[in-house]
């Protein structure tokens, strides 16, 4: 497929000729003009940035470049906590020249957090800790200091040679730099993002796009949408309400997939592999979300583009506007971006913390007629309110799905009736007694969803609200609702014969 | 054929600590530009009115606009409150504020009591209000159903925490930062209720009361541009985002502000 290596305008281009039919003199114009070099990956320019005044727009992407690269030109910003995958090496040999391979010795960070195999490290980042080139500096023909950057240019495990490349290649001349030294030592950077990319594009880009937008080419086919990941919000994680999802948490959910939905199960990754990958979609949840939080530090100084156009119908010089907002972005955008990297990037270190880890007080009540009767009650108490959407006999058809909800920020009405997710898509209350559980059928998993609620959607969270026996209760009733309670439940949505008297208690 | 074949990657790197030597953030230098110049010293008040002219639509209740009768909780009707017009065509819940402080003025710190937020009859209550970022805000539930408070701040994180029937106990929650307009909060449980909030960083911003009124006490004195904002209003929610007013140190400025149905979107 030529999907993954295009870029999303034409990717969304592709989409709607095929549409149109046209998919095949489409095809064929690819295939004249496909066999030269493919098409870099782009990252997409984000909805809230396409808002902004053009000055800050261009802003936040040349930050955006800056901080996160490219796709394939991937930057390891190293005050994120994302686990890049780092090891500690040392010269164990005298070279002769800068770039000739020598033997060397590789350690694995202790403070690793994923599981890589080490094969791989071609392209990743180099640091010269200690020796001649840790000062990462050289002089040019015009004798002008220049800063170097050094990467890996290859790695051979089984002979342990490396041969390091530096940039800018002006000083890489020979005689210019200084061979590595025996005890020299080093570090390599961001080979888990590597291949965690790679194993992104092949596996997951279909559907969750190149940027993590969900608009991959298969995604908008979809009725139950890909993850848009630039949130920051997973939905099925066992944190607290607040708190972003944990590494365990993105690892199940490309173990188990999500039935019920286009998300497979992906068993049959290793563990060296699945690590790097949820690592890299953890790296594209922190971009969408900084993209997101940097938007909107713009929008709270007044420079989207509409609120640039109406200042300038109040009154106000564009020439005012726009050396204030020039000032802004040279003085003050730098240390508010990484501000915003270091609070971004404390939420989701905060997750991997035992304490945002949702663990019952108790251990889950025995699962008899009693315990199950006790959570039917709560199910349609005023408490629970579970009924509201997921209707009287559990099947996900609530008085609020049929009720037209105000859209958020507007005064305006939906056209459509029901229930809406934080990513404006159409969702339905689970229907329970289907026995299929997206976020995993434990009754842990159940105990979760209720206590922390669905991020993103309308489920909301009941931990502050009902106690841990009460949650085990109607974690009881709704695991026993797929094979019938035997409880009386009506099997007629009663509030859709007209029950015109409001009910409840006020 | 794989769908990613992507050439090999490279990587570069970015050190922790590249950008400390940027400037810390000014006060007051920051995205608005032009604020104020300093109190030359001395404050004054601002006050007035804001006035609805001609007549107001009249909206229906809550109550009568759901389309499932089911999804209302309370047995009492429930009122609109998208737009209040009490006396003398006097709007409530209009946010008047500077939408930084002054350029030089010290900023007071916010209070340490906190601002009540409770939840009665399946409504907000107060339905707007102005809090500083940092401040406590404590969410309490008068009704007897549970409810949930759902932020939808922009800077600040976003907070969701089921209330639970009668909790007078209240829970702390605090925005971390400001908003440059009201942010709107909701119950997902009762997807009609909406409340206002404005988080700010200085205490120079005032909200009209039933009638109409508002008063702001001490604020700097000399020329302020102040931003008018409602919910009700398109564009936005925004009446004015240049009232211009010129303060006089000890002085009361009366300033009404009126607006007819050609700006809302209702």
């Amino acid at each position: 497929m030529f999907s993954g290596l295009v870029s999303s305008p034409a990717r969304l281009a592709a989409v709607s000729a095929a549409k149109l039919g046209l998919l095949s003199s489409l095809v064929a114009v690819l295939a004249v003009s496909g066999c030269g070099e493919s098409p870099q990956p782009k990252f997409v320019v984000g909805e809230s940035t396409l808002k902004l005044y053009r000055p800050a727009q261009r802003a936040v992407e040349a930050e955006l470049v800056k901080d996160f690269g490219e796709p394939n030109r991937p930057v390891v910003w190293q005050k994120l906590p994302v686990d890049f995958g780092a090891f500690d090496g040392v010269v164990e040999e005298t070279a002769q020249n800068f770039s000739d391979p020598v033997k060397i010795k590789l350690t694995r960070k202790a403070d690793s957090k994923v599981p890589m195999a080490a094969e791989d490290l071609r392209g990743a980042g180099l640091i010269w800790t200690s020796g001649a080139n840790s000062d990462a500096t050289a002089w040019d023909q015009k004798g002008r200091e220049v800063h170097l950057d050094y990467e890996v240019e290859r790695y051979d495990p089984e002979t342990s040679k490396l041969a390091v490349r530096v940039t800018p290649a002006i000083a890489g001349e020979k005689g210019k730099l200084d061979p590595p030294k025996a005890g020299d030592k080093f570090t390599v950077l961001g080979p888990v993002l590597q291949q965690g990319h790679k194993l992104y594009m092949t596996h997951c880009e279909h559907c969750h796009g190149v940027s993590g937008d969900g608009k991959g080419p298969t995604g908008g086919y979809f009725d139950i949408k890909p993850r848009d990941y630039r949130l920051g919000r997973f939905k099925f994680t066992s944190t607290k309400s607040n708190d972003r999802a944990r590494r365990d948490d993105l690892v199940r959910t490309i173990r188990q997939g999500i039935p019920g939905t286009y998300m497979p199960s992906f068993l049959l990754f290793t563990d060296e592999e699945i690590g790097p990958i949820v690592e890299y979609i953890r790296w594209l949840a922190i971009r969408g979300e900084f993209e997101e939080k940097s938007d909107a530090e713009f929008a709270n100084g007044q420079y989207t583009a509409d609120d640039v156009s109406q200042r300038q119908k109040g009154g106000e010089a564009r020439e005012a506007i726009e050396t204030a907002l020039e000032n802004y972005i040279k003085s003050e955008y730098p240390g508010v971006a990484d501000d915003l990297a270091d609070r971004i990037g404390g939420s989701w270190t905060a997750a991997e913390q035992p304490d945002a880890l949702v663990t019952p007080k108790i251990a889950r009540t025995a699962d008899t007629a009693d315990s199950r009767e006790r959570g039917r009650k709560l199910f349609h108490s005023d408490t629970a309110k579970c009924a509201q959407c997921h209707g009287p006999a559990g099947k996900g058809d609530g008085p609020q799905t049929e009720d037209y909800q105000v859209i958020l920020g507007t005064n305006k009405k939906r056209t459509v009736p029901g229930l809406f997710d934080d990513w404006g898509n159409p969702i339905k209350p689970r229907d329970l007694t289907s026995g299929i559980y997206r976020g995993g059928r434990r009754p842990l998993d159940i105990y979760r969803r209720i206590y922390s609620g669905i991020k993103g959607t309308p489920m909301p969270p009941f931990g502050t609200a009902l106690k841990d026996e009460e949650i085990w209760d109607i974690v009881n009733y709704a695991m026993s609702l797929p094979y019938g309670s035997g409880s009386g439940v009506p099997e007629v949505n009663q509030s859709k014969i007209a029950s015109a008297s409001p009910v409840g208690g006020g | 054929m794989t769908t990613g074949a992507s050439s090999p990657t490279s990587i570069t790197i970015r050190h922790g600590k590249e950008k400390s030597e940027a400037p810390a953030v000014a006060a007051g230098g920051g995205a608005q530009g032009g604020g104020a110049p300093a109190a030359a010293g001395g404050f004054g008040t601002l006050k007035g009115r804001v006035i609805f002219q001609g007549a107001p639509p009249k909206l229906e209740s809550l109550t009568a606009l759901a389309e499932t009768k089911e999804a209302i909780c309370a047995k009492a009707g429930i009122p609109n409150d998208k737009l209040i017009v009490g006396e003398g065509n006097g709007v409530a819940n209009v946010f008047i504020f500077l939408p930084k402080a002054p350029a030089g003025v010290p900023v007071p710190p916010a209070p340490s009591e906190p601002v009540n937020f409770d939840q009665k009859n399946c409504r907000f209550l107060p339905h707007a209000l102005i809090i500083r970022a940092g401040q406590e805000l404590k969410i309490l539930n008068s009704d007897s159903v549970t409810h949930n408070t759902h932020t939808g701040a922009t800077r600040s994180e976003n907070y969701n925490s089921s209330i639970p029937p009668h909790f007078a106990t209240g829970i702390d929650f605090k925005y971390q930062r400001s908003e440059a307009k009201p942010c709107e909060t909701k119950c997902d449980i009762h997807t009609w209720m909406r409340a206002y909030h404005l988080p700010l960083d200085h205490p120079w911003a005032g909200l009209t009361g039933p009638n109409g009124e508002y008063e702001i006490k001490n604020v700097p004195a000399g020329e302020q541009k102040f931003q008018v904002w409602h919910e009700a209003a398109g564009g936005g929610g925004y009446l004015d985002r240049n009232l211009t007013v010129t303060i006089k140190p000890g002085e009361v400025t009366t300033k009404d502000i009126t607006f007819d149905a050609s700006k809302l979107e209702l």
